[in-house]
């Protein structure tokens, strides 16, 4: 069209994209063009000179720093960019063309429906500049990624299995392909596997049949064009040091039985091509390239064609096994026939989730124990083997109940199974089979007598307890031969969690970080109502184990992927942790918390051994300061194991403030003590309770008992025995802490 | 590493710098006016603008400092803001100092009258001749008669001085393309031009090819300084004699006396100044990809700049693009026109292994807003 008047333009937008060329020091508008597409659309086209410096004027990509260039406009597809160089390199980022058409970049990574929500032609202008600067540099993309297909989707699919390629080449096995269907459309996934042909022939293909081809390794080579021809696809090999023709001609002439073949109209042959690339014809294969196309023909007509079969005249069709080229008028015919790409895909393996995920390999390869697979544990097994984190045992002795599907992983289908075969198949089946193999063992953790189980264990590189209950975690820290150990939970309310983990060495074992958390549960703002919703009893955090518990699966996920998360970073450092997290159903927030973890201290006091740490040591050296000089004192709070015969100490309190208190003495008060006392056993769940009593010793004395104190513990043990437990009695002396034990005999 | 070409925004005038990817700077004319040194003003405050990218790599010094010939707007300010060796007045206080000085032998010859004693050149007159005197730091480029008789007046011998010369067709000793990645070939001042020429300074200006090599590939810089037609003509012909036209051949070049149409022709022309032969021969040598550089202010295309006696010169320009264009070049560009006229920025250019290209700061509309003051708001 002559002259660059914008009345020559159809389209509105395109008139708005000139007046951004116009504008722009770096476009040069050179001229218009309109296209006619069809009877009703039009295309407005305005051609370009397209120069803002920044492209080296000698890149080897061969983009020049002055392009010529055609900025489209048609509604349906509107912006495309044409570089009208006819030389203009094959790059990445180019969209499918037709053969002989000028190269169509491709500009955006998004469908045009989600681009021209901020496209203004100003931008487009600088996308264009974007996308040839980076081009020339290389930067714009991985280098292995095939041309885009802009006009083109490919009709199929073909997933294949992550390791086709070592099955095809060293055990030579054959690859099947079969269509996924799809009721009320058509299929769009065509698998492709190692299962009986025969098997196959069920399945309603949408080709007549397929070849697969492994041909000579490529060269190292530039980006190319599709191909539109099996001819041109075969030149491209042949630049790149290999062929295919013969490849396959063997495929066909393998296909075909003594008993021949028949030809069949109106159908296409899958052609599936594995290659291998290397970087020099000297050098071995570097990576592999997997492309598949339908060759507009069938067996019969390309055999034919290609000189592999002969017509038997009599409506079938047989290999040519004459020895030397026969001429034959139809021999090169198969250079012409038309081919279409179709999309290559492999089945993705626990490498490729863990690149997706962000999950370092070496952090990833180690054995793991799950024990407890209910509703927080087989949220955990999802989540980990979808990101291909540790190979798994899962360890469980319950069954699939109809009230778990509510909260697990599990479905109607599984009710009856074990629950560790119900979460071995359904994390294993996130992949291809094979890929990975979590393992099940039906059986109580604490199971002492399987034996596979104890193997597991201890060649475990770590053990996550998920069971809920307080008998777990705390025996398996006292195994000698248990590995780093971490225990997960929710609240009964499903509003919190909690995660312990202990450190490399053990040097903190989860019993000691138990009583720590509750120490932080009894002294943090968050513990007034972390526990709440307990049953008043003792509490086993059997939360969600409870059929009547009221706790939503969008709670057991929220936390179980926080709790997932968590561990998995946690786990890659040597330290322990204590981490609690709280939401606030109001607006969402799950703040986290981060408890302190103290050093532990172990004592063995009789038959009982006293576990406690330096925090609390320091808080009754605190304690006693802070009353010199006079003494002070206090009740302990703490929690039996009478399996274990641990005592945990957890917190020692202050003087109730109607003590009386004096340099040689101590009376502990009781104003408030009953309150303090409910609110630390509502706070954890009855498992913290009374122990005993501390006090101090003034100045220059040591915490040897004295006559008064001995009294004390005697009197302290008569009345705990009425519980059936034994007496602390805690005396801080100048240096020294000393605790003693008393157990009255009441029978 | 790449190297780098820089071109300041000094309106009519020339200031531009090469910096190795060693390091080296060596600074081409130094045109620095007072008001640039008004923000508002749209030329770049060039002292400010050097001192500030010295200090960045912690110097204070020039490997080289080149003038390509004495007129004001490319030297002006400069002896405010160098250390010269010939006067104490010149001295310390911050002053930027100069490894080698290099000088048309035209700027040592130069008689002035009595009312330019004091101008600027005359300063710069007597510190390339102390130089010359003591025997280092400087570089004189051509050795004419004059040169000869000035030496033997002041009792030196050219044998002891030919070291600090460099002739016209000669590379200059200083840089080597080998472990510099650059070397400097001197088209001009011819001998001729100093001996016989009349207009002695733009006729006997400094002209070279800068030759940068990088990954193998050879860069090719023609700075050439306020030179007419004439002068090229004879360069055009002296080189091709010489066989030496792979040394006109340009992937950068910058066009004489601020887009004037004397450096093509004697004629202006309507529209396009049409070059006479051989200046159209030299910018048919232009490389695939070549940029032209005008120092000058903006270029407009209106009846007024067409008639306008100073450069720069609409008709000079359209017939630089046109041959741009031939040659499969990639841009023109107009130092203070760029990236817009109210405040231009330098021109960098980067040669790396991939190529030349413009070094841009690619900044948003939002980045540029944000980036400045806001207008006042009533």
């Amino acid at each position: 069209m002559p002259g660059l008047d914008p009345k020559n333009i159809q389209h509105p937008e395109a008139r708005n994209l000139l007046a951004a060329c116009l504008c722009h020091p770096d476009f040069e508008v050179i001229e218009l063009r309109k296209l006619e597409i069809n009877t009703y659309s039009r295309a407005d086209v305005i051609v370009v000179d397209c120069c803002d410096g920044t492209i080296p004027s000698r890149n080897s990509v061969g983009i020049r720093n002055r392009e010529r260039l055609a900025l489209f406009y048609c509604s349906g597809f509107p912006h495309e960019v044409r570089a009208l160089r006819r030389d203009f390199p094959v790059t990445l980022h180019q969209n499918h063309i037709l053969s002989g058409e000028p190269a169509s970049l491709c500009l955006y990574f998004e469908p045009w429906s989600a681009v021209e929500r901020d496209w203004t032609p100003q931008r487009h202008l600088e996308r264009i500049l974007w996308w040839l600067r980076e081009t020339a540099l290389g930067t714009l993309h991985r280098s292995d990624q095939p041309l885009e297909y802009l006009y083109f989707t490919p009709p199929y699919d073909i997933v294949l299995p992550p390791n086709f390629l070592e099955k095809t080449a060293t055990d030579g096995q054959l690859l099947s392909f079969f269509p996924i269907q799809c009721p009320g459309t058509k299929p769009r996934i065509i698998w492709g596997d190692f299962i009986q042909d025969s098997l196959v022939k069920k399945y309603n293909l949408p080709f007549g049949d397929f070849l697969v081809i492994s041909p000579q390794p490529l060269n190292h080579g530039p980006v190319q064009r599709h191909p539109q021809t099996l001819g041109e696809f075969h030149d491209q090999f042949k630049e790149r040091g290999s062929e295919i023709i013969g490849d396959i001609k063997a495929a066909l002439r393998n296909k075909v039985t003594s008993a021949g073949i028949e030809k069949q109209t109106d159908v296409s042959t899958l052609l599936l091509v594995i290659t291998s690339v290397r970087r020099a014809p000297d050098q071995p294969p570097e990576r592999s390239e997997t492309q598949a196309f339908f060759i507009h023909a069938d067996i019969a007509t390309i055999g034919i064609a290609s000189g592999a079969l002969i017509d038997g005249r009599n409506g079938k069709f047989y290999v040519d096994y004459s020895i030397g080229e026969t001429e034959s008028a139809e021999k090169n015919k198969w250079q012409d026939f038309v081919i279409e790409p179709i999309g290559v895909k492999i089945a993705v393996t626990p490498e490729f989730s863990r690149n997706a995920s962000d999950v370092l390999s070496e952090k990833a390869q180690f054995r793991g124990v799950l024990a407890g697979v209910g509703a927080l544990g087989s949220v955990l097994a999802d989540f980990w083997a979808r990101e291909g984190w540790g190979e798994w045992t899962y360890v469980d002795d319950d069954y699939v109940f109809p009230h778990n599907v509510v909260r697990h992983i599990a479905r109607n289908e599984h009710i009856g199974r074990s629950k560790v075969e119900t979460v071995r198949d359904l994390t294993n089946g996130i992949y291809y089979p094979g890929q990975i193999s979590n393992i099940a063992i039906h059986a109580k953790i604490s199971d002492r007598s399987n034996e596979r189980l104890a193997e597991m264990l201890t060649s475990a590189d770590l053990i996550v307890d998920a069971t809920t209950t307080l008998e777990v975690p705390r025996d398996l820290s006292v195994q000698e031969s248990a590995p780093r150990t971490a225990s997960v939970f929710l609240t009964p309310s499903g509003h919190g969690s909690v995660l312990l983990i202990e450190d490399h060495e053990k040097s903190v074992p989860l019993h000691a970080l138990e009583s720590q958390y509750y120490r932080a549960v009894l002294n943090a703002m968050w513990g007034a109502n972390h526990l709440k919703g307990h049953a008043g009893e003792l509490w086993v955090g059997a939360g969600c184990r409870d059929i009547s518990a009221v706790i939503s699966y969008e709670l057991v996920q929220l936390h179980g992927s926080m709790l997932a998360r968590q561990l998995r970073k946690l786990a890659a450092k040597d330290e322990s942790q204590m981490r609690v997290w709280e939401l606030d159903d109001a607006s969402g927030t799950l703040t986290s918390y981060n408890l302190p973890v103290s050093k532990v201290i172990i004592e063995q006091h009789g038959k009982w051994c006293v576990v406690w740490d330096n925090d609390l040591r320091d808080k009754f050296f605190a304690m006693r300061a802070h009353s010199l000089p006079n003494e002070t004192g206090g009740i302990i709070l703490g929690y039996f194991d009478q399996k274990l015969k641990m005592l945990h100490l957890v917190d020692a309190l202050p003087a109730p403030s109607d003590s009386e208190s004096s340099v040689n003495g101590f009376t502990r008060g009781t104003k408030g003590l009953r309150e303090d006392h409910e609110e630390c056993l509502r706070r954890t769940a009855h498992v913290v309770d009374y122990v005993g009593e501390w006090h101090s010793h003034p100045r220059g004395v040591t915490a040897c008992a004295s006559e008064l104190d001995m009294d004390l513990i005697a009197h302290l043990s008569t009345m705990m025995a009425q519980a059936g437990l034994p007496a602390i009695m805690i005396i801080v002396g100048e240096n020294s802490i000393k605790i003693q034990i008393g157990e009255a005999d009441i029978l | 590493m790449p190297h780098r070409i820089i071109f300041y925004p000094v309106g009519n005038g020339d200031s531009s710098q090469i910096v190795l990817d060693n390091g080296k700077r060596i600074l081409f004319d130094f045109r620095h006016t007072k008001k640039s040194e008004d923000e508002s003003n749209p030329e770049i405050d060039l002292a400010a603008q050097l001192r500030k990218e010295l200090e960045n790599v912690d110097r204070d010094y020039f490997d080289v400092v080149a003038f390509t010939h004495g007129d004001s707007d490319h030297i002006e300010n400069s002896t405010e803001f160098f250390e010269l060796l010939h006067a104490k007045k010149y001295q310390g206080d911050g002053r930027i100092k100069i490894n080698t000085l290099w000088v048309p032998a035209a700027m040592i010859l130069e008689c002035a009258t009595n009312k330019e004693q004091s101008s600027e050149f005359v300063i710069w007159r007597e510190e390339a001749k102390y130089r010359l005197k003591e025997g280092k730091g400087i570089r004189v480029f051509s050795k004419p008669d004059k040169l000869k008789n000035w030496l033997e007046k002041n009792d030196l011998t050219l044998d002891s001085r030919r070291h600090l010369i460099t002739d016209a067709g000669c590379l200059v000793d200083e840089f080597n393309i080998n472990s510099d990645g650059v070397e400097f070939f001197c088209h001009s001042p011819f001998i001729k031009h100093v001996d016989e020429g009349e207009d002695l300074r733009n006729s006997a200006a400094l002209i070279f090819n800068v030759r940068f090599q990088q990954s193998g590939s050879n860069y090719d810089y023609l700075a050439v300084g306020d030179t007419e037609w004439l002068v090229l003509e004879d360069i055009v012909q002296a080189t091709k004699n010489h066989n030496n036209m792979d040394r006109l051949a340009w992937d950068i070049y910058n066009i004489p006396h601020h887009c004037s149409y004397l450096a093509l022709s004697d004629e202006k022309g309507e529209i396009e100044t049409t070059p006479k032969p051989l200046v159209k021969e030299l910018l048919e040598n232009g490389k695939e990809g070549a940029y032209m550089i005008s120092s000058s202010r903006p270029i407009k295309d209106t009846q007024e700049a067409r008639e306008q006696q100073q450069p720069p010169h609409i008709q000079a320009k359209n017939c630089y693009v046109r041959y741009l264009k031939n040659v499969g070049g990639a841009k023109f560009l107009a130092t203070m026109e760029t990236p817009n006229t109210t405040k231009p920025e330098p021109i960098e250019f980067k040669i790396d292994g991939c190529g030349i290209s413009l070094d841009k700061k690619l900044m948003s509309a939002a980045t540029v807003i944000t980036s400045s003051r806001a207008p006042r708001a009533g």
